[in-house]
């Protein structure tokens, strides 16, 4: 199974996308792609998989059901994820001046790709 | 993995839940877990227990309208639909689910209407290219169309609506009377109703909106003794709507015990005046005047009145936030998880929930600074199935905001410019 295309799809038609990866919600990460040397989230996949549980905690407190979507900015960089079933989820770094809701819908689009890949 | 099991688990724990807090809002995920369990009667009946309590919830109507979908129950389904559709416009999950109600009914004109809403809104959207060929198609074989309803986004087919159009002249003109001689508590009590009955009718909303604010200005200029009015409050739980009241007395119940203290306790900063509600955590000991400090900061830590003050501006601001359609509830904190101010329901548990915002937070904040994406997290959002929630960071304070699914992200944004320009 290779999911680069699928990413290198995402990260190409999103004006300042930085990167973009498919993640196990354990933070494995599976596979990754980006348009800068910055984005590298191997090493960084057990941060993630704290996001999504915390996500999941914040969800499950305020009474929203399940996770869908988190979105995160900073002084630096903006970030997407989606989940993918319960076990994975799609994540897209963006620079600021990115265009974000491009980049959500970029990612919207790819899931049913990735889920029917992934199953 | 056992879905039905874990279906089951989830509506034992969201039953558990409601029985704990019975004015929550997880009543939606409970109905949703009964609907996706093939229980739709219990969904049904879980709903409109909810919707007594948060008449304006637009979840539940959208899970209501799903189970009275699936139970064939069209008409129903559809004015649920409708509700949320006229709610909010852009809600696409709504207009895509009174099309699929309106084929079912086979009034295919208001369905290809629905359908054509759904592509302005995502061309993409490639199940409502196909429904709309489909209703087309339809409409084409059955001739002319039989008189339909006027499409529902626009004009909620409830029931009760006409009959509640002859009251509401005079409602009107009570709630009319009430507000010249003063008595916004009942003004704003009959515009609710009226409101209720009549949801679409923007004029009262903007009238209800203006009262509310009134009030909520007129209270923070009064001192706090002059403030409690229990019977009022008891009686604004049928409404869906926070009233100044409310958070009012959320803020009230927090402020230390000693009425005295309270009123020693701001620390001299410039801007801060009669009313301070710098808000602590009533079950713990306040340390001796002058300096007291939010009880949630560790020892160490220096109290920070800028943090702690909860001005009439950001009050104001705050309270006209949650009056925006689709939100549902704020809650501002201190960084350290310290409670400052909540427009949700007062039953909750706002310092328990403070704590756990504070902490998500701050969990989130330190795995992305470890991911080198920035060195402070900003904002987050989390969306749900059944809403979203929305972090800012302001300086050392934390804005949470939730709000239901039906208002996307911009909407949010533009709700906030307030908040933001006074939080900044």
């Amino acid at each position: 199974m290779d999911f680069k295309p699928i990413l290198n799809d995402i990260v190409n038609t999103v004006d300042g996308a930085i990167g973009a990866g498919l993640v196990g919600t354990d933070g494995i990460v599976i596979d990754q792609v980006s348009t800068k040397g910055v984005f590298d989230i191997s090493a960084v996949g057990a941060e993630y998989a704290t996001i999504i549980k915390n996500a999941k905690k914040a969800s499950e407190n305020f009474g929203l059901g399940k996770t869908s979507e988190i979105m995160i900015s900073t002084e630096k960089a903006m970030m997407i994820m989606m989940t993918i079933g319960n076990d994975y989820f799609i994540t897209m770094a963006l620079e600021l001046d990115g265009n974000l809701g491009r980049g959500r819908l970029e990612v919207k689009k790819a899931i049913p790709k990735l889920e029917r890949e992934l199953t | 993995m056992a879905k039905d099991d874990s279906g089951f688990a989830e509506i034992e724990e969201y039953t558990r839940k409601l029985t704990q807090n019975p004015e929550s809002l997880v009543f939606v995920s409970l109905a949703e877990s009964y609907r996706k369990s093939g229980m739709l009667d219990e969904a049904i009946e879980t709903c409109l227990k909810g919707l007594q309590v948060h008449p304006t919830y637009m979840s539940a109507h959208m899970v209501l309208g799903r189970a009275f979908l699936e139970k064939e129950r069209h008409e129903e389904a559809a004015t649920e639909f409708a509700k949320v559709a006229a709610a909010d416009i852009n809600n696409i999950m709504a207009h895509s689910l009174l099309g699929q109600t309106y084929m079912k009914q086979g009034k295919f004109t208001n369905a290809i209407e629905e359908y054509q809403k759904v592509l302005t809104l995502n061309p993409d959207d490639a199940t409502a290219q196909q429904m709309l060929k489909q209703a087309l198609e339809q409409a084409k074989n059955n001739g002319p169309a039989r008189p339909e309803e006027p499409a529902a986004a626009s004009a909620p087919a409830t029931a009760d609506a006409p009959e509640a159009k002859p009251d509401t002249k005079k409602e009107l003109s009570q709630a009319e009377a009430f507000t010249k001689q003063g008595d916004i508590d009942n003004a704003i009590k009959i515009y609710r109703l009226i409101l209720e009955a009549d949801p679409e009718n923007l004029v009262v909303r903007q009238r209800l909106k203006d009262l509310e604010l009134r009030k909520v200005q007129a209270s923070t200029e009064r001192k706090v003794p002059e403030r409690s009015k229990p019977e009022n409050l008891s009686s604004h739980r049928d409404n869906d709507k926070i009233t100044s009241d409310d958070i009012l007395s959320v803020m009230k119940d927090t402020i230390p015990k000693p009425p005295e203290k309270s009123k020693a306790a701001p620390k001299p900063a410039p801007e801060v005046k009669p009313e301070p509600v710098p808000v602590f955590k009533k079950e713990e000991a306040q340390p001796a005047p002058p300096e007291p400090k939010p009880a949630a900061l560790a020892p160490e830590e220096k109290p920070k009145a800028a943090v702690a003050a909860v001005t009439p501006e950001i009050l104001t601001a705050l309270t006209k936030l949650v009056q925006t359609d689709g939100i549902v509830g704020t809650l501002l904190i201190d960084e350290q998880g310290a409670f400052l101010n909540s427009t949700f329901k007062k039953e909750l548990d706002v310092q328990e929930m403070s704590k756990t915002a504070a902490l998500i937070f701050e969990k989130t904040d330190k795995a992305v600074q470890a991911m080198n994406y920035g060195k402070q997290v900003k904002q987050v959002l989390i969306t749900g199935e059944h809403g979203q929630i929305f972090f800012n960071k302001f300086g050392h304070r934390i804005l949470l905001v939730q709000a239901e699914d039906n208002i996307n992200i911009g909407k949010m944004r533009l709700a906030m410019t307030d908040v933001n320009k006074v939080l900044r």
